[in-house]
């Protein structure tokens, strides 16, 4: 939308408005005020230093105090075991045998009360998914959001007390004791996103 | 080490930079009156004024070592007066709708003991401009006041704004235009067959 200029309109405006301050009634100096005003920035000044030298101090207080923070929630969510032993490629070669390789258990969609995988089935699938090193996989697509949630999946077994083996799957080195896979499982399900995309691989070693 | 107090503002400036809280009394005391005049062309009460001019001294004093000398010091302080000013009015501080503006209008001529039907030859009266200058946006009556009340210039009243000299062109044609506009409805409020 285009604006008018009514220049002459403007120039009475300011003309009229240069009038107006000019007309301005300048009251008298007032003593009672100014040092009153004066008696008050001697008593902040006396009580709070005014800091002439270094005006930022309170900004640079407020970034350490955000630094601080960063630097005591970044060891979460970049776990140094995990980014130098996270190969994306052999996690998901792992996970694409396990589908090759027919129906598995869907582990991540289990409540933490749910049984250790392989429980029901019977012993020759059991030992052949032992030998495949994979026990659970969950997932159906590769995606940007999956390999999301198989990191949150990592750090939420990391953060359970298990290991993570080199190759990137996570490992439950034996013995895989009950009490192990409970914390695994609970770690699992207590994270939304893994649970509902994450991939994984549990290698039970008896 | 202490300086003999000099009348130069420029060395009471840099004196009071310094920490010289005696040399910023001196230097406030030539500056009190005209924040005074200013603060009572806001509308504000005798008591309220005082008020803001104190407010304003104690956050210049607080605040001395951010001027840098990039516009006048009065221009600076009026910044400081206008920003105390919105935030003692807080909410009122916003735009007027045209509909008080009649009422605001003639509060300001009673005030001011101005005649109902007084209009001046050329342009509007002070009591319609200030009611149309509470009407603008505060971002838009910000730049008017510093224009022509604390006459800074263009420039000048970008640096203490922090802002650039194109927007206080823009800001300052805006609220012309603005103003212009409710000076035409409020004379079709008056007279509705002009």
């Amino acid at each position: 939308m285009k604006t008018s200029m009514p220049n002459d309109d403007h120039a009475a405006l300011r003309q009229a408005l240069r009038r107006d301050a000019a007309d301005l009634p300048e009251p008298s100096f007032d003593p009672a005020l100014h040092s009153s005003t004066m008696r008050r920035i001697r008593a902040l000044s006396d009580r709070e230093p005014v800091r002439h030298g270094w005006p930022s101090a309170r900004v640079g207080l407020a970034f350490a105090t955000l630094l601080i923070l960063i630097g005591w929630t970044m060891p979460r969510w970049h776990h140094p075991a995990n980014s130098a032993h996270f190969h994306p490629a052999q996690t998901y070669a792992g996970q694409r045998r396990g589908f090759e390789g027919g129906p598995v258990n869907d582990l991540a969609a289990a409540s933490p009360a749910m049984e250790p995988p392989g429980v029901g089935l019977p012993e020759d699938e059991k030992a052949e998914r032992v030998s495949r090193g994979l026990n659970g996989v969950h997932g159906s697509m590769f995606s940007d959001l999956a390999s999301f949630a198989n990191q949150r999946l990592r750090y939420a077994v990391l953060d359970a007390g298990l290991g993570v083996e080199p190759a990137g799957r996570f490992a439950l080195d034996m013995p895989a004791s009950p009490m192990r896979l409970d914390c695994a499982y609970s770690a699992i399900g207590n994270d939304p996103v893994a649970s509902l995309f994450g991939r994984f691989n549990l290698n039970i070693s008896n | 080490m202490v300086h003999p107090l000099t009348e130069d503002p420029i060395s009471l400036l840099a004196q009071a930079r310094e920490g010289d809280l005696a040399a910023f009394s001196r230097l406030m005391e030539g500056e009190q009156t005209r924040l005074l005049a200013q603060a009572l062309a806001f509308g504000a009460d005798p008591h309220q004024a005082q008020d803001l001019v104190q407010e304003t001294m104690i956050a210049a004093w607080k605040n001395l070592h951010r001027f840098d000398g990039s516009c006048r010091f009065f221009t600076w302080l009026y910044v400081i007066l206008l920003r105390q000013h919105r935030r003692s009015v807080g909410w009122f501080s916003r735009r007027l709708p045209l509909a008080t503006l009649e009422q605001q209008l003639a509060a300001t001529r009673q005030a001011e003991r101005i005649p109902e039907d007084h209009t001046p030859a050329d342009g509007p009266d002070a009591g319609l401009l200030r009611a149309m200058l509470l009407a603008l946006p505060t971002r838009h009556r910000e730049v008017v006041r510093l224009r022509f009340y604390a006459q800074a210039s263009e420039a000048e009243i970008a640096r203490a704004l922090n802002i650039s000299t194109g927007t206080v062109k823009s800001r300052l044609h805006h609220a012309l235009e603005k103003m212009r506009r409710m000076k035409e409805k409020m004379n079709l409020l008056r007279d509705p067959a002009h």
